[in-house]
């Protein structure tokens, strides 16, 4: 995967990326998108206990919560990327929630989604070097050191 | 509060006290795994599954819970360091009462190795929201009581857990101060903490419309029991980050053998074997329990002493080669 690492908190370039809620999706040939949380994510959340996604065929607008999680003793919600229908959740991560942690880009993701207006949601996303400037940016705004990487995260050089 | 907020709403700090005992269960539990409902509902105890993490507590009136609602920019985006700064005033509060307490990572107040503040937050509405306790004086009896406990040992052991490794402003100081004169000093340390000025306020009518709202959702079924209701009983409990008190069985042909520890660290705070261990002759087993304590939870050390042991007094245990004991210990701390 073409990447950058900002603060050792990794960008996949080829993601699009809500930046401010810290998610990004993938688009399937299908026409349906896999959703996830980004690496800087799931450090300022740190070690994550609990993760449990909306059910399958519920319709979520894009800023909804998708999934709520806990971490130590923070919970917060995933925020939908996209207008749709969740098709499909991530059952690995509801029963190893630290997936989130190990593997935000890859066996880590939370759900997928059959996305409603997929045109106008992506218009506010990022993607490629923009989204590796948006990240910089951010980063250097929230004042976030580094990405922190539980052991076993997945390896990117 | 947090469902209220809008871009215009200023940073609040709340200080309340409850008026009725209830028992307060974190955001992903399910009733029944922690707590056992019928001896709350015989204890006419209410139970509330609350918006932010952590375990399930005993609330009464003998606590001073103190909450941020902020605007998310203006709280560190890290949490751990967002619990630092919220526990910055609750520790000098309780510095200026005499109590020499410390932040104890990633989220906890402990002075002399005891927890003194419980702490949980969350992202709610359009808030982060961090919460946290001051604890007059604490009764480990009713919160033991309530426990879903696989066994007695389960019990006694968080019983002790608790005793040991949990205070308050009474069993500090043997008496607790007025809630009021805490009130007072925190406020101070919290305008110094947050270098903001603290304004009196009221609820906003759309806050109570709200309230109202909320509070009628948070007592029905659908909201405690979203989770689902787990029948099974608690095998892991957290005293505090350092402390936990867990159980596992182990299958035997002459029976199950059941362990239950508590953990301090990485070491063996207190252990019980009940079941049917297999021990022989079995009256070693109240010595093997002595020697394990304080042992840590690794393989070589564990390894070291049950093979010392079972030389040392002609034990054994046809069933179980000491190697299976030590991956037995292992399995209950994992």
């Amino acid at each position: 995967m073409a990447h950058e690492k900002i603060n050792g908190c990794v960008v996949i370039k080829d993601l699009y990326y809500s930046v401010n809620d810290h998610t990004w999706i993938r688009l399937n040939d299908d026409g349906t998108v896999t959703v996830g949380m980004t690496d800087v994510a799931q450090t300022l959340a740190g070690p994550i206990l609990h993760a449990k996604a909306k059910n399958v065929g519920a319709v979520r607008e894009k800023g909804k919560p998708i999934a709520i999680v806990e971490s130590g003793k923070w919970v917060g919600p995933i925020k939908s990327p996209v207008t749709g229908e969740i098709i499909e959740v991530n059952e690995r991560v509801a029963a190893d929630a630290q997936l989130l942690n190990r593997s935000p880009y890859r066996d880590g993701w939370v759900l997928k989604m059959k996305p409603s207006n997929l045109g106008a949601d992506i218009a506010d996303m990022v993607t490629g070097d923009a989204a590796v400037e948006a990240y910089r940016a951010k980063i250097s705004a929230d004042n976030l050191k580094a990405c922190t990487h539980i052991e076993g995260t997945d390896e990117y050089e | 509060m947090a469902y209220a907020r809008t871009g215009e709403t200023p940073d609040t700090v709340v200080l309340s006290i409850p008026t009725e005992p209830y028992v307060c269960m974190g955001y992903h539990r399910s009733p029944g795994a922690e707590i056992n409902l019928e001896r709350c509902h015989s204890a006419q105890l209410p139970v509330i599954r609350r918006q932010t993490g952590g375990g399930t507590v005993f609330i009464d009136d003998r606590q001073l819970f103190v909450q941020w609602i902020f605007h998310p920019a203006r709280l560190p985006r890290m949490v751990e360091n967002r619990f630092r700064l919220f526990c910055q005033p609750l520790i000098q509060t309780y510095q200026f009462f005499g109590i020499n307490a410390f932040f104890f990572p990633p989220n906890d107040v402990h002075v002399r190795n005891r927890k003194i503040v419980g702490t949980g937050a969350g992202a709610i509405g359009n808030a982060e929201v961090v919460t946290g306790n001051f604890i007059f004086d604490f009764n480990p009896e009713i919160m033991a009581g309530l426990l879903n406990a696989p066994s007695d040992p389960f019990r006694r052991m968080a019983l002790e857990g608790m005793q040991q490794y949990m205070s308050s402003f009474r069993r500090e100081l043997k008496t607790a101060p007025d809630p009021e004169a805490v009130k007072a000093v925190y406020r101070e340390k919290c305008r110094d903490a947050l270098q903001a000025t603290l304004i009196p306020g009221e609820f906003t009518p759309e806050e109570q419309r709200l309230m109202a709202q909320l509070d009628e959702k948070f007592a029905t079924n659908e909201w405690l029991f979203e989770h689902g209701y787990n029948h099974s009983s608690l095998r892991r409990l957290k005293i505090h980050a350092n402390v936990w008190v867990s159980e596992t069985t182990v299958t035997g042909q002459n029976g199950p053998l059941h362990i239950t520890l508590r953990t301090k660290g990485n070491r063996i705070d207190d252990i019980t074997f009940s079941g049917n261990p297999g021990l022989q002759p079995p009256s070693r087993l109240t010595g093997l329990e002595k020697v394990l304590t304080n042992v840590e939870l690794t393989p070589a050390p564990l390894l070291e002493i049950l093979e010392a042991f079972f030389e040392l007094h002609g034990a054994h245990s046809p069933e179980r080669t000491a190697e299976d004991w030590v991956n037995a210990l292992l399995n209950c701390k994992a």
